[in-house]
């Protein structure tokens, strides 16, 4: 089962270099709500009052997030925002996550988001939410991230379903985010496949093995007109030939 | 057994002439191995003799053939261990998971060849030599569990 932590747990953990020293401390965590990833660490200098790091700190140079530490291999895994290593260097303010309401496909408001769960780990990545719940006296609950987000700066949209998969504390989470996996291996897998191809022309057998949200996702991404009124079907061959042109 | 603790405040004697040159204060460890003792109360505050210039390590003495052997820190690492960051004994130590496991009691280390066999954590656990992965002045950092 996965060990997990809040994101705001992980702010002030020092960043840890094998030979032993500390060379940063998280000033923030870096994620990107629409792609549903972690990016990355904002950084400030050790110490206390000592400032902001120019540098950041990139995800896939994370040996591993620890509950007392970032482990890195040295110094050069914090590179200079600048570089055009990533996308951490222009977070922007409509990154944050903390403060939108959740809201389920059915119209059915859950809660706000106070807080974003991280997997610990040599492959740390977000898993989930916390959200204070708009019923029961503003209950903390805890509810997996979902396969597709749709998410503005007002609201976040998840399937209804999942609310099955929502648990009270952070402990019993880690069980109900691999139930939450197990529960959505198939379309994972079905999504793999639709990827890898989709380098090609149009990829209908793969676009129907799909769903209906993630179809209409990329139709928004290709900006195609008329998605919102479209059918599967029509989701379908609307991808395929706009691939096709593109 | 010879060990950090044990070892700590022992006197370096010459063996040409008999004499105490100092006192072994600490020492400087890199890549499992000690590299340098660090030697206090002799003429000069803070040297350091190297490992491959010890011609025995014992229990009540390190002996050495001539205090030239004794010299200033004379690189980063010896540098740092001038302002004591590199200590092991009392610091942190930290898993390459970023785990934390209480804090270095003991070290012991093999008198011949100035290898570290093992760690003391705490008032009980001990870890073999070859997790340690660095000293630094944060944390001892060792290899975490195999399973993860």
């Amino acid at each position: 089962m996965s060990r997990l932590l809040r994101a705001t747990e992980i702010i002030g953990l020092p960043v840890v270099t094998l030979n032993g020293d500390d060379v940063a401390e998280v000033r923030d965590v870096v994620y990107e709500p629409s792609r549903g990833g972690l990016i990355g660490f904002t950084l400030n200098k050790r110490g206390f009052f000592s400032g902001r790091l120019k540098q950041v700190l990139a995800i896939k140079s994370v040996r591993s997030v620890g509950r007392d530490a970032i482990v890195v291999d040295d110094h050069d895994a914090m590179t200079d925002k600048g570089d055009g290593k990533g996308p951490i260097g222009t977070a922007s303010p409509d990154r944050d996550v903390i403060g939108v309401s959740v809201i389920t496909d059915e119209g059915t408001r859950l809660g706000e988001v106070t807080d974003v769960v991280i997997s610990l780990g040599k492959k740390p990545e977000a898993v989930g939410y916390e959200l204070v719940s708009s019923d029961d006296g503003g209950r903390h609950v805890f509810v997996p991230l979902p396969e597709q987000v749709a998410i503005s700066g007002d609201a976040l949209m998840v399937p209804n379903a999942f609310d099955k998969f929502v648990r009270d504390d952070l402990t019993g989470f880690g069980g109900a985010i691999d139930a939450y996996r197990e529960d959505h291996s198939s379309s994972h897998s079905a999504r793999g496949r639709a990827k890898r191809s989709s380098g090609g022309a149009g990829q209908p057998e793969a676009d129907a093995s799909r769903s209906k949200s993630d179809l209409y996702a990329e139709a928004r991404g290709l900006d195609i007109s008329g998605r919102s009124s479209m059918t599967k079907a029509e989701l379908v061959s609307a991808l395929s030939e706009e691939r096709g042109v593109r | 057994m010879t060990s950090f603790r044990s070892t700590r405040g022992i006197p370096v004697m010459t063996k040409s002439s008999a004499e105490q040159v100092g006192a072994v204060k600490h020492f400087v460890v890199t890549d499992g191995r000690i590299e340098a003792v660090h030697v206090d109360g002799g003429k000069k505050h803070g040297q350091f003799v190297r490992w491959t210039d010890i011609a025995a390590f014992g229990d009540d003495a390190v002996v050495v053939a001539d205090d030239d052997v004794l010299r200033d820190a004379s690189n980063d690492r010896e540098n740092r261990a001038l302002r004591d960051e590199l200590v092991m004994l009392d610091k942190r130590v930290l898993d390459d998971v970023g785990d934390e496991h209480g804090q270095v009691s003991d070290v012991t280390f093999d008198p011949i060849d100035g290898k570290i066999e093992s760690l003391t954590i705490g008032d009980g656990d001990t870890l073999s030599g070859d997790r340690l992965l660095g000293v630094g002045g944060y944390a001892v950092m060792v290899a975490g569990p195999d399973e993860r």
